[in-house]
């Protein structure tokens, strides 16, 4: 049911939309046509009415400068008119009073007779042009006629037309169509021709004709109207000058006939086809069902693994391509099956075999961890042990200047001593000389107390920040005091340059917490002044604030030096980073400062610019640890 | 039960389409409208086209709307009956014609007793007068005429150019001239056709009348004095019927008929804003002016249409009834009155041909 209405609903809605579409051009092409067949009703009328027109001139033209000898002329011509024309039963010639002086073919009582009452003759003489008149009765031909009046200077020249021939001209094969009304009416209306002579005799008037005029005049040329008490479709045309109309009547059924038939056709033939697809595609249908049916079920059977398929032979050759496609995909897939068992069982074995080898990758990764940390502790001590150094070298050389001036006070001194000495065993002593050793004796041993008491600061110092970056002992220190020793330690590092390291505070700072982490902390940043901030610098300066915050001390350590970019300043604390590894660098410095803070100080280290120049950065920790 | 109801419903149902299918009313006329004396027939069907138009316009009469069925009897007694029983046949509720006295008894018989009102627009013959049958008129009695053309033919030697196919008219105009002036000298020349013209006008020439008085048609009228005037040099005086007026003497007469004196119904020289809105829209509509032919018959149908308004009925006797009661009627250019028979009696007049034209001569009710 449902199939048969998939199929016919479209057919249905095709066949309409190709009757509406097929309708309208059918009907505007049929409008063309009964256009063009009202047009050239109204042309060939035209020709035939006017034709005579080109002989009359030419018998006015022998009118005009008539004598007796022209007579027979005259004559000839107007034979000519009647012979060549079957439809103008009369010529007749009637002087500028309306007098009938001439008339063909000869009639007695015509001749000589007023035709001024006429309108023929009025109004021809009235306007001096060619006359076409209203349907008349003749008295002559005891019919309707119509006449055509041409004026010349000395009367009249009136062809007169029989309305009998007019349906030659209107039907030369003399087919009468029935289903088409054609009409022909006059100036005022009256039928010259029509289907129904009777109301040509009794020159009827055509209701439409003052509506038609209208519309002709609006350039109308097809509408509907109702004709006869009938629906009609209504094409018109004028004869120009004559004044003649041409209407066509067609009934709206008939217009509608050959689309109605179009449209029955189609439908027989729709239908015809519909039930033969409905029937023939029945039965196939069936079959094919059935063929599918078995298939759908083939494929379930391989769909559950049962691969060993039975599929009764098809007779349509795409179901039976089908379902030898069917049975190449059960074996394939079996075939696959296999290939896939196979690749599974690896896949388990393989499966153990990387566990094992991540296990034994993890192992050993964990090794290289404890073992890189190992290497990183004892980098970390090497560092801590080569900043130590650093700070013993830089602790050796101060020492050494005082060590040298003790030494030469000491050997001046000695010298001094042994020239006295032997002065005085050579007795040679005079109180000049006495007072003069006395003086230098007492110069020098100033100069090695001073200098032994500068070696002996430095040693103390020195001891102090030593022992606290090797013990990482907890104990009570002054902060300002401290840093002062941690800075003397290394002032080293600016020797020969005219920086100045600035401590500042606002006001005592004791704190409980681990020196030696701070010295190292310390001895670090000023290291990393040294080399990076003012590596080609002769001039800068440090400063060193010192406050305390929230029961934490605040160390804000600032240079101005180079500084370093944004992309240096985010990975400062990150291990192995330096940006002097060809030149030895070991990358662990600021690292460890940041272990020292956070971990040994259990604070916290910013690192960040110093108003666009140099660096800075804010330690904190507290001041109870 | 339900079915029952259906089927009754159904029933009426169809009725009612039926007689709504079939509502128009249908106007018969007959006429001569091809033959020799078309030219009123096509006239006073123009009229009566023009009443329908009108009447349409304006709902129809009761509702319903006029459809008109138009007969030629071509001038032929025999033919007129025939077509007379065509349009009862298909059921026309009113006749309107004929034109022609003559052809006025083949339309009364045919349509004795049967209960069919028949309104003649220009039958005239006195014969028919006085009879209570179902034949209106809207013109008054051919004696009339006769009566007012005898004021101006008194002493005067009278020849009578009659068709001898019309005598019921004929004869009641000439009759009533010769009984008028009963000092005159009268001639008669009867005529069948146009085959006999030769014959009349030699008759004429002998005669060598003062006058001559035409009681047939125009057209006739103007082929006789036509050839006459072929013949000779001067005319008698000429006088015609109310027929000759009607059927184009003007077109076939041209200046020979110039001076004639016709008579017919009362026509202001002056018109009517009514009378001038009917020339207009009929010249409009058919290319020329109105003759009283068809104003009669336009004038004929508006009466039918006073009656069956005021009766509110198409029966026959319903609208005879209220025509006779109305008695008086408007008409185009004068209004007339009928009497209990369906006669008609209105002001005749007398009109003289003047440059193609006719010309009000006399006065009928000025006498």
């Amino acid at each position: 049911m449902y199939t048969a209405l998939a199929v016919l609903l479209p057919l249905f809605l095709f066949g309409l939309i190709s009757l509406t579409i097929s309708s309208i051009i059918l009907r505007r092409e049929i409008t063309k046509g009964e256009i063009s067949q009202v047009k050239l009703i109204s042309h060939s009328l035209e020709d035939y009415l006017k034709e005579p027109l080109h002989e009359t001139a030419l018998l006015i033209g022998a009118l005009r400068n008539y004598t007796e000898e022209d007579s027979k002329i005259v004559q000839r011509i107007i034979d000519n008119i009647l012979g060549s024309h079957d439809y103008i039963f009369s010529v007749q010639i009637s002087d500028s009073s309306g007098k009938v002086h001439r008339i063909a073919p000869f009639n007695q009582e015509i001749l000589g007779t007023d035709i001024s009452g006429h309108d023929y003759y009025k109004e021809s003489r009235k306007t001096g042009d060619i006359y076409w008149s209203s349907s008349f009765f003749s008295e002559q031909y005891d019919k309707p006629v119509t006449s055509v009046t041409i004026p010349y200077e000395n009367g009249l020249v009136t062809l007169f037309i029989t309305l009998s021939n007019i349906s030659r001209i209107i039907y030369p094969d003399n087919h009468i169509d029935k289903e088409r009304i054609v009409v022909v009416t006059d100036q005022n209306g009256v039928y010259i021709y029509h289907p129904d002579k009777n109301k040509v005799l009794s020159r009827e008037n055509d209701i439409h004709f003052l509506d038609n005029k209208k519309r002709w005049q609006n350039s109308e040329n097809n509408f509907e109207t109702e004709y006869l008490g009938e629906k009609v479709y209504s094409y018109i045309a004028f004869i120009p000058d004559i004044n003649w109309m041409i209407g066509l009547y067609k009934p709206i059924k008939s217009l509608y006939k050959p689309i109605k038939d179009m449209g029955l056709i189609l439908v027989g033939l729709t239908f015809f086809f519909t039930l033969i697809t409905v029937l023939f595609g029945n039965n196939y249908l069936v079959k094919v069902s059935a063929a599918i049916q078995t298939l759908l079920k083939s494929t379930k059977d391989v769909a559950d693994g049962n691969y060993e398929l039975f599929i009764p032979d098809v007779m349509y050759k795409d179901l039976s391509e089908l379902s030898t496609a069917i049975e190449q995909m059960a074996t394939d897939i079996r075939s696959r099956e296999g290939v896939l068992k196979q690749a599974k069982n690896e896949l388990a074995k393989n499966k153990e075999f990387l566990e094992i080898e991540v296990d034994n990758r993890t192992r050993e990764l964990k090794e290289s961890i404890t073992n890189l940390k190992l290497a990183q502790n004892k980098l970390v001590e090497s560092e801590k042990m080569a900043s130590l150094g650093g700070l013993v070298a830089g602790v050796a050389h101060e020492i050494n200047t005082p060590i040298g001036v003790i030494v030469s006070a000491a050997s001046y001194l000695e010298e001094q001593t042994r020239n006295f000495i032997k002065d005085y065993e050579n007795n040679n002593i005079s109180h000049k000389v006495f007072k003069k050793f006395c003086e230098e004796a007492l110069k020098s041993t100033k100069l090695l107390l001073s200098s032994s008491y500068r070696a002996s600061d430095l040693i103390k110092s020195f001891k102090q920040v030593a022992v606290d970056q090797t013990s990482e002992q907890r104990r009570k220190f002054e902060l300002k005091e401290y840093v002062d020793e941690i800075v003397a330690s290394n002032i080293s590092l600016f020797k020969g340059k005219k920086i100045k390291v600035k401590v500042e505070f606002s006001n005592e700072i004791v704190v409980n917490s681990i020196p030696g982490a701070l010295a190292q902390v310390l001895t670090n940043l000023l290291n990393n002044s040294a080399h990076h901030g003012f590596e080609n610098r002769d001039n800068g300066l440090i400063t060193i604030e010192l406050s305390q915050k929230n029961g934490n001390a605040l160390i804000v350590y600032r240079d101005n030096g180079v500084g370093m970019s944004s992309d240096i300043r985010k990975k400062i604390f990150e291990p192995f980073f330096t940006t002097k590894r060809s030149l030895g660098g070991s990358g662990l410095g600021m690292h460890i400062v940041y272990n020292l803070v956070t971990q040994t100080l259990n604070g916290n280290i910013n690192c960040s610019e110093n108003n666009k120049e140099g660096v800075q950065f804010i330690i904190e920790f507290p001041i109870n640890l | 039960m339900k079915v029952l109801f259906w089927c009754a419903f159904y029933l009426i149902l169809s009725m009612i389409m039926i007689s709504c299918s079939n509502n128009n009313l249908k106007i018969g006329f007959v006429a001569d409208l091809s033959g020799r004396n078309s030219g009123i027939g096509v006239s006073a069907r123009n009229g009566i086209t023009m009443a329908i138009d009108e009447i349409n316009v304006h709902g129809g009469i009761n509702g319903r709307e006029l459809v008109l069925i138009s007969k030629d009897h071509r001038s032929d007694s025999i033919e007129c009956h025939k077509v007379v029983n065509e349009l009862m046949r298909e059921d026309v509720d009113v006749i309107i014609g004929p034109l022609l006295s003559s052809m006025a008894p083949a339309v009364i018989d045919a349509t004795k007793g049967k209960n069919i009102l028949v309104i003649s627009p220009t039958v005239s013959s006195d014969m028919l007068s006085g009879l209570n049958d179902n034949f209106f008129r809207v013109i008054s009695p051919a004696s009339e005429q006769g009566k007012l053309l005898a004021k101006v033919l008194k002493n005067k030697e009278i020849t009578i150019v009659q068709n001898s196919l019309n005598t019921l008219y004929g004869n009641a105009v000439s009759e009533k001239i010769e009984e008028t002036l009963p000092g005159n000298q009268f001639k008669k020349v009867y005529f069948k056709d146009k085959s006999e013209f030769p014959e009349v006008v030699e008759m004429l020439e002998q005669h060598k009348p003062e006058s001559i008085v035409f009681i047939c048609s125009g057209i006739d009228a103007a082929g006789i004095i036509q050839q006459y005037k072929k013949r000779n040099a001067y005319l008698p005086e000429l006088y015609g019927s109310s027929w000759v007026k009607q059927s184009d003497i003007l077109s076939y007469g041209g200046k020979t008929v110039e001076g004639m004196i016709v008579v017919d119904s009362y026509s202001s020289p002056v018109k009517s804003k009514e009378e001038e809105s009917f020339y207009n829209y009929y010249n409009k509509r058919f290319g020329y002016d109105p003759n009283l032919s068809a104003i009669y018959s336009y004038e004929s149908l508006k009466m039918y249409e006073t009656g069956a308004k005021l009766s509110k009925s198409f029966q026959y006797f319903d609208v005879k009834t209220a025509l006779i009661s109305q008695k008086n009627f408007n008409g185009v250019a004068d209004g007339f009155e009928i009497d209990s028979n369906g006669d008609a009696k209105r002001n005749l007049s007398l009109f003289k041909i003047t440059n193609n034209q006719f010309v009000l001569f006399l006065n009928g009710s000025d006498l």
